[in-house]
């Protein structure tokens, strides 16, 4: 996997050592308070609802076991002891202080890590697939190009002050596992006729308050010229998109605005610029790059033979749910889904941190992946291991045999977290947990996707998902939106609105009713997805808010 | 007037928008409309050899310029807003696309960022007042060190 070089570790401590100027600077009231504001959140730190939080980035969602440790030791001496993964590969340390900020970021430096621009108008930390170099469906490997791309924004002079937050995605395999279509630049890659890797480029996707499904500003680049086009896309939205207005700021609403065909014909424009301005293509250097994402090297310790793992159903169940194929026939990949019950979606604590980091050390080369469905993924174990780590995993709670099904949700931080927030979102996620607390019914449901966001900024991706719920704002309480029949894969779509918001008290209830209507419909084998496409929302609508009424006026008796 | 010019500190006899009587005074920062309003007049005049500065604004249109570039020695651009983009982009066009070789100097809301700015054209800082120009000559190297360089596309030279 890619190793941080001494050079990159000596950028970040002097990145770290610039803000740390900074920092005192502001305390000492030397920095006007807006333009640190701009600053801190250029190095990862937000100011939320009851403490300063820092984002640090996973660049592409890749771990080796000692940043893990790092990150561990991060959480126990500034944090209270764990961190939160979040769906774009960041880990996120909810109580810190900002006087401490420079120092945690120095600790990060030490094993090449950073928090560059994981927040404010610039371009975020890149993401893709989790299974990267072992899915396989793959077409071409797409962390080399996420490296580049990576190197390339990290502090480019020229789009460091962008109209709004830039979020750019790269998959490279059949199935899209990085909703590369809700990205303000989404890149899919795959092989040419004679093996070249070409790229389509998507532009203008998002989610937010006006949730946006990518259109595809260019087909069959080669892959080779990708940066001049993202400096020539990037170049027209910092010079046109719109400042006066954050909530229209978003280059989504630039190619809306224009049309894609003119937004096109701007970039293609600009690019023959960039594209005579860039140098000879350094082949050489891309070759390093691609070496460096080698598998690592492997100890396939032996198993004792004299044993035979007693192969429990529970086991069994496991690994038919939290493992998939690897592109090596002797290698499976192996999920770690964070959603054991009772914790809030992506928290994992400093002690877990270090379990982990072992396991990963004796089975999987050292490596980790942080997926955007806030799990985690051990991607070189071997075959023949598969019954010792669960047995480790099961231990210390990973093992939970839920991956892609309806406890497997994507929560962002709501009310608990989140300044912005409406509503709280961890609560009710852990609500629903205990009410369907029974493993065969949720395996008797099936893959699903339940997400939820605080607001309508959408860090929850709620928009694409099988089930969206959404935090509103009714009069200082907590009320609920429900969207049915999103998905963020190839054949992105938007949720549908069930119909009025539902309260706080009955949304689990709601939930829960939804589910019961599809377990009804469906056809055998049938996914919520494509039972959607056939039934639409009607059933859903009729049946929820039958019951619904019912329940209020048994409610409003009650309390008559 | 103290600025920053090739990261060392010095006086400038550039400055905006002088009051008319100066107007045959050679070294002037004109408003864009001000300046294609005069251009005409500097143009014919015997007494200069160039013309006078040239101040943009964020959203300017180069386009106005073009042909005068290699006449105009220096261009200020107002950095209206700390962070604003936008001034970033100009000064990578007059460089990069139009090629200009003049002064690009920066005015306005100018802070932290002295090193990016540089890497995208500026030359020349008028620092926000109040702010020290001792300590800014030093935010230049903060951070020796630029992925761009590692890239192969070069942005600036
Ligand atoms: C608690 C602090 C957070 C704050 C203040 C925050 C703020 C925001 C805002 C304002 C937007 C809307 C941007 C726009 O539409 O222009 C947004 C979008 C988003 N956030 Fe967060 N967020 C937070 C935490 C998170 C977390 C924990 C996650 C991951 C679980 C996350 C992932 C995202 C994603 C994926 C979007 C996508 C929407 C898009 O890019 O169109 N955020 N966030
Ligand atoms: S969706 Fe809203 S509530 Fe949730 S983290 Fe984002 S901004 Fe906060």
């Amino acid at each position: 996997m890619y190793q941080p070089d001494s050079f990159e570790k000596e950028f970040y401590q002097s990145r770290a050592n610039q803000f740390a100027n900074q920092v005192k600077r502001y305390l000492d009231g030397n920095l006007d308070a807006d333009v640190f504001q701009q600053l801190r959140l250029r190095n990862g730190l937000y100011v939320e609802r009851y403490s300063p939080m820092i984002r640090v980035a996973i660049p592409y969602g890749q771990l080796n076991s000692e940043q893990l440790r790092a990150l561990a030791d991060i959480a126990d001496r500034y944090d209270r002891s764990y961190g939160h993964f979040t769906t774009r590969q960041n880990i996120q340390f909810n109580w810190v202080t900002i006087e401490d900020s420079p120092n945690l970021l120095r600790d990060l430096a030490k094993v090449g890590m950073h928090a560059i621009q994981t927040s404010g108008s610039c371009v975020r930390n890149i993401t893709t697939d989790h299974l990267a170099g072992i899915s396989s469906d793959e077409m071409v490997d797409p962390r080399p190009w996420c490296e580049l791309i990576r190197q390339w924004s990290t502090l480019h002079p020229e789009f460091y002050w962008l109209p709004r937050k830039f979020k750019i995605a790269i998959s490279g395999s059949i199935e899209d596992r990085a909703a590369v279509r809700f990205h303000d630049i989404g890149i899919e890659l795959y092989r040419g006729p004679a093996n070249q890797t070409l790229a389509r480029i998507l532009v203008g996707g998002g989610m937010g308050r006006t949730p946006v499904i990518g259109k595809v500003l260019k087909e069959s680049q080669p892959a080779k010229n990708l940066l001049a086009w993202l400096q020539a896309i990037i170049h027209v939205y910092n010079k046109h998109g719109r400042r006066d207005n954050k909530y229209k700021a978003r280059i989504k609403i630039l190619v809306n605005d224009r049309g894609i065909d003119r937004f096109q014909k701007e970039v293609e424009g600009v690019y023959q610029k960039y594209f005579e301005l860039q140098g000879e293509w350094d082949e050489k250097r891309f070759i390093d790059i691609e070496n460096s994402f080698a598998p690592p090297r492997l100890d396939d310790h032996a198993v004792p033979t004299n044993i035979i793992p007693v192969h429990s159903n529970h086991f069994l169940k496991w690994r038919e749910t939290n493992t998939e194929t690897h592109q090596d026939p002797d290698r499976v990949i192996v999920q770690l889904p964070l959603k054991a019950k009772g914790v809030a979606p992506g928290d994992m604590d400093s002690e877990n941190m270090r379990n982990l980091a072992d396991i990963a050390d004796y089975y999987s080369g050292g490596e980790i992946r942080v997926t955007h469905r806030q799990n985690l993924v051990l991607p070189w174990v071997h075959r023949k291991h598969l019954h010792a780590i669960w047995q480790h995993l099961d231990e210390i709670q990973l093992a939970t045999p839920n991956l892609g099904m309806l406890t497997d949700s994507i929560v962002c931080p709501g009310l608990d977290y989140c300044s912005l927030a409406n509503a709280s979102t961890i609560p009710v996620i852990k609500e629903l947990g205990v009410a369907i607390d029974d493993l065969d019914r949720i395996h008797d449901i099936g893959k699903i996707s339940l997400k939820m966001s605080g607001c309508m900024n959408a860090c929850g991706h709620h928009h694409a998902a099988d089930i969206g719920v959404l935090g509103v704002d009714k009069k200082g309480k907590e009320w609920y939106q429900i969207t049915l029949g999103g998905d963020a894969g190839k054949e992105a779509c938007i949720g549908e609105r069930v119909g009025p918001a539902i309260s706080r008290q009955q949304i689990v209830g709601a939930i829960l009713n939804i589910l019961d209507t599809y377990l009804d419909i469906r056809e055998s084998g049938e996914s919520f997805g494509k039972c959607f496409r056939r039934v639409g929302v009607k059933p859903y609508q009729e049946k929820l808010y039958a019951d619904h009424k019912k329940s209020r006026n048994h409610a409003d008796r009650v309390a008559a | 007037m103290q600025i920053i010019k090739n990261r060392e500190i010095m006086q400038t006899e550039w400055l905006p928008d002088q009051p008319i009587q100066h107007m045959n005074s050679r070294r002037q920062i004109l408003a864009l409309d001000t300046w294609l309003e005069q251009l005409d007049f500097y143009r014919t005049s015997k007494r200069r050899e160039a013309l006078p500065g040239v101040m943009l604004q964020p959203d300017e249109n180069l386009e106005l310029l073009k042909e005068w570039l290699t006449k105009i020695p220096v261009i200020a651009i107002n950095v209206e807003n700390f962070s604003d983009g936008r001034v970033y982009s100009l000064a990578f066009e007059l460089r990069q696309f139009h090629h200009y070789a003049g002064e690009i100097r920066a005015i306005g809301a100018v802070y932290d960022n002295l090193s990016m700015m540089e890497q995208c054209g500026f030359d020349a800082f008028v620092l926000r007042e109040g702010l020290s120009v001792e300590e800014a000559i030093g935010y230049f190297s903060e951070i020796e060190f630029d992925y761009s360089l590692r890239t192969p596309v070069p942005l600036a030279d």
